[in-house]
């Protein structure tokens, strides 16, 4: 769960919450499906904007997937587990100031993707 | 592959070894000048030189202490990280580094995301993804590893936050920061030459593709897109970097006319604090 791992620092405690109802759902969940689990035993139940900025934050950080559900939008899982979270976080901050990274992740040029496909083949 | 040697880098580093130190001499000697100038005595020349100084001091600090205060943050994120999360290195992979010789400089965690960085400045390692691991073959594993080693052993991540603390400091001279991009390039076409060297071309080529390649569209930094993917293909293909000479002249000038107007400021402050020296004796 969210709080295993000590990869957590990357979120907060309703970030981490949110992600802990999102690990036991199986599959997409809507904002209001969210909202309901977290505040089931709750004494000051959570609004539901609170959670949907929450979601769409989450979301922003790649760590959610969201997809366009009827009139509403449903979020679902982008990462194994809190490592990878982290992994993110710690890359993201990093920016490029003290690391090498073999290489950066980009939306590859088409003309580029083919030169690369070439190559890979052409000598193999 | 005729690729001709970089030349060296060295005289900048002494240039920024000596100029560093003096500016911030100038500097501190500016903020002190400020404390005694008589305001309404002084000629406008001596507090315009003695902003210039101090000014241009202050901003340079600020401007390293911006590339400097990620790089600690995310350096101590990366530690807490580490004593977290490393797994076992695979046997696939121990096989791969126990022939490169490096498997005590390597870790592993499990993320999906595939990535390789070298990281750390005094005794840099190694960090894999499982992720990486599971997409590529054999070839392609092997180049990705003689390609961070080469980082390694260069101690690159050291010389990379160098470069661009010096370029954060000087952010105001526009030739400093494209050196240290180029600076970027060239550690990066070293580690490829020695991975094709070691791997083969279409190992790195495949690499690449494989771990460079968003298919989805993601918000990425739009200055440089492709960053130095189209020179490093270029290489692959056994072609020369384009040296982009006219870029290079247009900044150098741009660097040059901040740099006169800087030290025009700087020689009357010297002069100035020379003079109240002479005077205090």
């Amino acid at each position: 769960m969210a709080e295993s791992g000590g990869g957590g620092s990357a979120l907060g405690p309703l970030e981490a919450e949110v992600m802990a109802v999102l690990w036991r759902a199986d599959g997409p969940v809507s904002v209001r499906g969210v909202v309901d689990r977290l505040n089931t035993g709750r004494s000051a139940p959570l609004a539901y904007t609170t959670v949907m900025t929450v979601l769409s934050r989450l979301a922003g950080k790649g760590i959610l997937i969201r997809e366009q559900q009827g009139r509403g939008f449903v979020y679902t899982l982008a990462v194994a587990d809190t490592a990878e979270i982290a992994v993110r976080g710690v890359l993201a901050e990093f920016g490029d100031a003290a690391l090498a990274r073999f290489v950066e992740r980009v939306e590859l040029d088409p003309r580029l993707r083919a030169r690369l496909r070439k190559l890979m083949e052409a000598k193999s | 592959m005729t690729v001709p040697r970089p030349r060296p880098g060295w005289m900048l580093w002494l240039l920024a070894a000596v100029a560093v130190p003096v500016h911030l001499g100038l500097t501190v000697l500016a903020l002190v000048e400020y404390a005694r100038l008589d305001w309404l005595a002084s000629e406008p020349y001596e507090f315009t030189a003695v902003s210039a100084v101090a000014g241009s001091g202050v901003l340079a600090v600020a401007g390293a202490l911006r590339v400097a205060w990620p790089a600690l943050r995310g350096g101590r994120a990366l530690r807490r990280l580490l004593r977290s999360s490393v797994r076992p290195l695979p046997v696939r992979v121990r096989a791969a580094t126990d022939t490169l010789g490096i498997t005590d400089r390597v870790d592993m965690v499990a993320t999906g995301e595939a990535f390789a960085v070298t990281h750390g400045l005094r005794r840099p390692r190694i960090l894999l993804s499982t992720g990486l691991v599971e997409a590529l073959d054999a070839a392609e594993l092997t180049a990705v590893l003689v390609h961070e080693r080469h980082h390694l052993r260069r101690r690159d991540p050291l010389r990379l936050l160098a470069a661009r603390l010096l370029a954060g400091y000087g952010w105001y001279l526009p030739l400093l920061r494209w050196w240290a991009q180029r600076l970027a390039l060239r550690r990066e076409l070293a580690a490829d030459r020695a991975a094709t060297a070691r791997a083969g071309v279409a190992a790195v080529a495949g690499a690449l593709l494989k771990l460079a390649d968003l298919p989805a569209p993601a918000a990425v930094a739009a200055i440089n897109p492709m960053g130095n993917l189209p020179d490093r293909i270029a290489q692959l293909e056994g072609h020369a970097p384009a040296r982009r000479l006219r870029l290079a002249w247009l900044l150098a000038g741009a660097t040059v006319a901040n740099l006169a107007g800087l030290s025009a400021a700087a020689i009357c402050c010297t002069g100035l604090g020379v003079a109240m020296a002479g005077g205090m004796t």
